[in-house]
């Protein structure tokens, strides 16, 4: 294609073809961090004019690559950005094996990490992006890669992917403008706005770390905390996962064995700070413990 | 027509594993999670206790469950063979277990 | 060279590979997928010596294939277990009948619906079955059932609502108003059964249904997945089945499908060179022919066959490194192709008119 670049997140390689120049730009800088070295891709994604006519008047990008949705509807050039960064997600989520697929976001101390897990707009990808700034390595924030052979996290730390009202919040605690993303206004989602992890977070995106807490945030709502048991821990997961099914046993195995050797609470909190309080004080009443439980295991 | 008899799947066809009251259920030729509820792990683990290719009766498997459980209908009627008779007919629909239904 | 020939070659000569780098590598990974044989390619290379990076990306595939193929065979199990009441027979087709029976095309094949055929007067039964056994319509629409019913080779297609996994139930193997007309009936009585109860159609009519798709249907995206199942199909047929050539020329011949036949087995011929088992022009004559040999065709044949099959050629290897279909002026014309032969042109103008003034897009 016209424009292209090589990104290698955590363990996935990605080959990002586009008809534009722009949208590689972008993602050249967004990804100024990450391995760019051209080896042979896992995932192809492909940027492409809606027909050949449309790549110079009111361009609009089709979402295209090896997975695809037949409805992904196309989106202008201005969110091109977004465009691959949905390509990218919709190449795993439909294409990965080498692990368990969570929809979930992670972070870690100790070697020893805390998921969290919701519907879209639970909060779970801004309370990882705040942790990621207060002392915890951001482990990702829309992935959560479970190796069926050792139980261990492997990172997959992209780019957040700040939402609305999200990224004023950020704004607010990042102090490093050169971190963010363009603004793109008026997408399917709202305003969008990304955020590159610290530095340290890419760095160490290559090391596993071992699951202790699993939690089910939910943003805005009067402060609560509930345990939740290992079979609806379980069947919350099986719906979170884009490849349980398609893992088959090794997924069935990978799930049961995580459930059972994690602490799992639902949480609700009013807002940001309040939600790094209560996972801070989880983590320290039984994340640690649980944690040591599970390698001993 | 005579009441069907039921026989487990051979040991490798199902991967269990329970978790907190329930249980989850592989089934490995159709690649589908089965998550389920006492008793029906007891009546799977009666049927898997018989000798292999061995079927039996909702009767007899309710024999072999009585010590455990005091299952009942939902009506006052009806009789508790015919709970796990129905009980085990879905698992076969689900081909957890095999069913037989002599003419 | 970054189009299907390249997948092509690989796939009849796995040593070809050798010499990739990561470009060829990564151009032949996207052409296969696009051309739905990633799977098959990943189990003709499984054993080969391939770069760590390909060696990953091919392990995740095979892990998919084995996944993909258990899922096509449970949903062939269930539909089984649903028709029990009904005491004519079912014949698999396409991907799930090469997996049941344990057919070579099978290695690596992508699995998507589940098509069976059933007799025309079975249908009614059929879908009541089904329908009792917890599929539903995919789409509510009194127009296209209505379309479906009339002129199409099968019901509308029925979705299970727990395991959300698609049945088409066929009552011929082309469309009605395609112009070969299959023998339906023929090709139910000489299918063939599978210790599990359910049937696929003989071995000469597999190559048949094969063709016809290839040839009468669809805009071809398919179409180079379907010639790799022909030469697979054929090259086993040919060493099992006894007077294999014979048979298929007199099935093909049945069906009004000779010249499809006769040009699915040039086309694998020319891409995966195939054995040549069937010579169909000038006068139909069955010659069998050792591998290697060209067709002997009249001269005025020969002109006009090697310019349509060029075509289709192109048309079927029409796929660049990024993954993207190429050659656009032949697909749209096999596009326009396709549905000329599908539907005669007044009830096509009908059939999109109807489709706009409903508000589809098109």
């Amino acid at each position: 294609m016209r424009h292209s670049c090589s990104i290698t997140v955590g363990p996935a390689r990605f080959r990002i073809g586009s008809d534009w120049r722009a949208p590689v730009d972008q993602l050249r800088a967004l990804y100024q961090d990450y391995p760019q070295d051209e080896g042979v891709p896992d995932f192809t994604v492909r940027l492409q004019a809606t027909s050949s006519i449309r790549r110079l008047i009111k361009p609009q990008v089709a979402i295209a690559g090896d997975f695809t949705l037949p409805d992904a509807a196309p989106l202008p050039l201005e969110q091109g950005l977004l465009a691959a960064e949905m390509a990218m997600n919709l190449q795993m989520a439909l294409g990965w094996r080498r692990h368990l697929l969570l929809h979930a976001s992670a972070v870690s101390r100790n070697g020893r990490a805390v998921i969290m897990t919701g519907v879209s707009g639970a909060g779970k990808s801004t309370l990882s992006a705040l942790l990621g700034e207060r002392g915890w390595r951001f482990l990702g924030d829309e992935f959560v890669l479970l190796d069926p052979d050792t139980g261990m996290i492997a990172p997959f730390p992209r780019p957040v992917s700040l939402k609305n009202t999200a990224i004023a919040a950020m704004e607010r605690e990042v102090d490093d403008e050169s971190r963010f993303g363009p603004v793109m206004h008026d997408t399917p989602k709202g305003t969008i706005r990304h955020l590159r992890p610290r530095t340290e977070a890419v760095e160490l995106m290559t090391r596993e770390t071992r699951p202790a807490l699993l939690l089910f945030p939910r943003f805005g709502y009067p402060r609560a905390v509930r345990r939740v048991d290992e079979a609806e821990s379980f069947v919350r997961l099986t719906q979170a996962s884009t490849n349980y099914v398609a893992l088959g046993e090794r997924g069935f195995d990978a799930l049961t064995g995580f459930v059972r050797a994690m602490s799992a609470c639902a949480i609700d909190y009013a807002d940001g700070e309040e939600g790094v309080e209560m996972v801070e004080r989880l983590w320290s009443e039984q994340g640690g413990k649980v944690g040591e439980r599970a390698a001993a295991a | 027509m005579a009441a069907p008899r039921f026989s487990a799947l051979p040991a490798a066809a199902l991967k269990r594993v329970p978790l907190g009251g329930l249980e989850a259920i592989y089934h490995v030729s159709s690649g589908i999670t089965h998550l389920l509820a006492e008793p029906v792990p007891d009546l799977l683990d009666a049927l898997a206790r018989l000798e292999p290719g061995r079927f039996v009766t909702a009767a007899q498997v309710l024999a072999l469950v009585a010590e455990r459980f005091d299952i009942v209908g939902d009506d006052p009627g009806e009789a508790p063979e015919a709970v796990v008779s129905e009980r085990l007919s879905e698992l076969g629909a689900l081909g957890l277990v095999t069913i037989v239904t002599d003419a | 060279m970054t189009d299907g020939w390249s997948v092509a070659r690989a796939l009849t000569d796995p040593g070809s590979v050798a010499g990739l780098d990561a470009t060829g590598w990564t151009h032949l990974l996207s052409a296969a997928r696009a051309l739905s044989l990633i799977g098959t390619l990943a189990e003709a290379l499984a054993d080969s010596p391939v770069p760590p990076g390909v060696a990953r990306v091919l392990a995740d595939v095979r892990q998919s294939n084995v996944t993909g193929q258990r899922q096509a065979l449970w949903e062939a199990k269930c539909a089984s277990m649903a028709l029990t009441g009904y005491p004519g027979r079912v014949v698999l087709l396409k991907g799930t009948a090469f997996v049941a029976a344990g057919y070579d095309a099978a290695l690596g094949r992508s699995i998507g619906d589940l098509d069976i055929l059933v007799e025309h007067a079975g249908l009614d039964q059929v879908e009541a079955l089904l329908l009792k056994a917890g599929w539903e319509w995919v789409k509510p629409d009194p127009y296209d059932d209505a379309y479906y019913r009339q002129w199409m080779h099968e019901l509308p297609p029925l979705i299970h609502a727990e395991r959300d996994r698609m049945i088409d139930v066929h009552h011929t193997i082309l469309p009605l108003t395609a112009k070969p007309k299959p023998d339906a009936a023929a090709l139910i009585a000489a299918a063939r059964v599978l210790p599990s109860g359910l049937y696929v159609l003989s071995p000469a009519d597999i190559i048949c249904h094969a063709a016809a798709h290839l040839i009468a249907d669809g805009d071809m995206s398919g179409g180079m997945r379907n010639l790799w199942d022909i030469d697979r199909l054929v090259r086993q047929f040919v060493v099992e089945e006894p007077g294999f050539s014979d048979t298929l020329a007199e099935r093909a011949k049945l069906h009004g499908l000779t010249d499809a036949v006769g040009r699915a087995l040039r086309l694998t011929q020319r891409l995966f060179g195939t054995p040549i088992v069937f010579r169909l022009k000038p006068q139909s004559r069955v010659v069998t022919a050792q591998s290697g040999h060209g067709l002997r065709l009249s001269p005025e044949n020969e002109k006009q066959v090697t310019a349509s099959d060029a075509l289709f050629l192109r048309r079927i290897t029409a796929v660049d490194g990024w993954g993207r279909k190429t050659r656009k002026l032949t697909r749209q014309a096999f596009y326009m192709r396709s549905h000329l032969l599908r539907m005669p042109p007044a009830m096509l103008a009908r059939h999109l008119w109807t489709k706009w003034r409903k508000g589809h897009r098109g």
